[in-house]
């Protein structure tokens, strides 16, 4: 596939004066996907849930009822489109994917929380220009530890980046809506016996 | 008999169960029907929300002041109206554009301007490097590529950048961006160059308005971020001759950009420091523009984010475009103000200003301003 994604490109080119410089870059280093990924699927399922068999995961979902889209609506100020939130589950601990639009294109983000803290947070794939240093360690560090104060805001503030900010805003929203997503989860299977 | 009717009754009653276990698998089979539907209809529902689709992306932004000059003229003007348009075409290949109209009304004897600001074809070379090749925005200073209006302090664009730099800055060329480990970046620049025999590198600026390009510039940037909250950057520009071949000499000129940006919870600050050296024939190149050969500036500016919506700061700056001669012709410039955000990218702006030339008073006023970008 990747080899057909490349050869497709170099057509649409063919008449651009980038053609000498792709070449000599496609030579001279590794074919890559313009969308930076840093986390398939697969890796942030083994990072986070370390050596926990594939049989032991709970695969969950959260259905978006209109009173969980209220309640979204007004905490956060938004609420997911999606009809229903997928996640999977060990021990007590969820871990959502969820995508943000920064600026322009969606980040995909996996956050990892429990019992209303998030325990983990990273950048699965950056899709625009600038920005993505949040990915780095010492921006996600930030993130650990935190939960959700009654008006909807992070327990803690985060340094962010001054050039890229709605990157930063993004990940911001994504790891509020996490936390209310663990809130819920953590309902569903209060009720469940 | 009553056996027979007591069978007759059991056989009734198990062929009643019996059917009603039936309706009941029956009733599951449609329940279990029903509930594949409708986690395929979420399904679909999902796919469509989360494809990115590729339209044409719009965006913009645009700021209206009040000056209210003491001593002199007070002035509403709507001072600039901006539109981006960009579209990916494909996975590596996109492109960006920013026109731009200053001061409501282009044309013959109108105060304003209609400006294409950017326009370039991006395409990503490998995971770590971009390149771009039309006009854009030069990598120098803090304003030049982030200048929307809620994300500054101060009704106007502060002097220095204004002046030194100067903000906003676009040539035509290529350039590439890339990381040279996480948290430092690169931008080198070969592009147009500037044009003015009078070293006012503000006009020099030819905006890729039929620009005569016999001399090019050549633009470089490391930028780090690798703290949260903290940008540091230096750049550099050099180009052989401003006067494009023009004269019987050549000017050449050069820029060193330096400036910190660091913000963390409410607090903030930013310092930038610019000078450029111009080749010191140009001073009997100039008729008026004496000292030119020297142009300096800096400012720092304490900011703190009180709330969501308000935050206050304080400008300190100077600049001077003639300090190549012993004349002051030094302008110091002391700024305060406050923004108020009514969203996260509308703002209203409110500013005083105190100018000093060669340390006598020169101007001073009050500002207010209402700035939105989507």
């Amino acid at each position: 596939m990747k080899a057909s994604m490349l050869f497709r490109s170099l057509v649409l080119l063919r008449r651009s004066a980038l053609i000498t410089l792709s070449m000599i870059a496609s030579v001279v280093t590794l074919p890559v996907l313009a969308a930076n990924t840093y986390y398939t699927p697969e890796q942030i399922v083994s990072e986070v849930f370390g050596n926990a068999s594939d049989d032991s995961l709970e695969k969950g979902a959260l259905w978006m009822t209109p009173e969980r889209r209220a309640e979204a609506k007004d905490l956060l100020g938004d609420a997911p489109r999606q009809a229903r939130i997928r996640y999977q589950a060990y021990r007590g601990n969820y871990l959502w994917t969820l995508s943000e639009t920064g600026k322009e294109k969606p980040i995909t983000f996996a956050v990892q929380t429990s019992g209303g803290q998030i325990v983990r947070i990273e950048v699965m794939v950056f899709r625009e220009v600038r920005g993505d240093e949040i990915r780095l360690p010492q921006y996600t560090a930030q993130y650990e530890g935190l939960s959700l104060n009654s008006d909807g805001a992070l327990s803690d503030h985060i340094d962010g980046i001054s050039g890229a900010t709605y990157s930063v805003r993004s990940m911001k929203k994504v790891a509020k809506m996490a936390l209310l997503l663990d809130r819920w989860a953590n309902e569903d299977n209060a009720v469940t016996p | 008999m009553k056996k027979v009717a007591v069978l007759a009754a059991a056989v009734a009653l198990s062929n009643s169960v019996m059917a009603a276990d039936a309706d009941t698998q029956a009733q599951q089979a449609q329940i279990d029907e029903l509930k594949a539907q409708i986690a395929a209809l979420a399904d679909s529902m999902d796919a469509q929300v989360s494809e990115p689709a590729n339209p044409v992306h719009i965006g913009g932004y645009g700021e209206m002041h009040l000056n209210l000059n003491q001593g002199d003229d007070n002035e509403i003007d709507y001072h600039r109206f901006v539109l981006f348009f960009g579209k990916e075409f494909n996975d590596r290949v996109r492109f960006f554009s920013e026109l731009e109209l200053e001061h409501s009304l282009a044309g013959e004897g109108k105060p304003g301007e209609v400006e294409l600001e950017q326009a370039y074809v991006e395409y990503d070379v490998n995971d770590s490097m971009k390149a771009r090749a039309g006009l854009f925005l030069l990598p120098i200073g803090i304003l030049n590529e982030t200048h929307e209006p809620e994300t500054f302090y101060g009704v106007e664009r502060n002097n220095v950048e204004k002046r030194i730099i100067p903000t906003t800055w676009w040539e035509g060329g290529v350039s590439l961006t890339g990381s040279i480990v996480d948290g430092l970046s690169y931008d080198v620049a070969v592009h147009s160059g500037l044009k003015n025999d009078e070293a006012v590198i503000r006009s020099g600026r030819q905006k890729v308005a039929e620009a005569t390009a016999n001399k090019a510039a050549y633009t470089a940037r490391l930028k780090y971020t690798a703290v949260p909250g903290l940008e540091l950057a230096i750049s550099g520009q050099y180009q052989d001759d401003i006067l494009q071949g023009g004269g019987n000499d050549e000017i050449g000129a050069s820029l060193v950009e330096a400036h910190a940006i660091y913000q963390t919870g409410g607090f903030g600050i930013r310092a930038l420091y610019a000078q450029w050296n111009i080749d010191s024939d140009v001073e009997s190149v100039v008729a008026d523009n004496i000292g030119a050969s020297k142009q300096t500036g800096y400012y720092i500016e304490p900011s703190y984010r009180i709330s969501e919506s308000v935050g206050v700061f304080y400008r300190n700056s100077m600049w001077d475009t003639t300090a190549g001669d012993s004349a002051d012709s030094e302008k110091t410039q002391n700024d305060v103000g406050v923004n108020y955000w009514l969203a996260e990218t509308a703002v209203l702006k409110a500013d005083y200003f105190r100018q000093e030339t060669a340390g006598e008073f020169s101007s001073a006023g009050y500002n207010l301003g209402v700035g939105f970008s989507f």
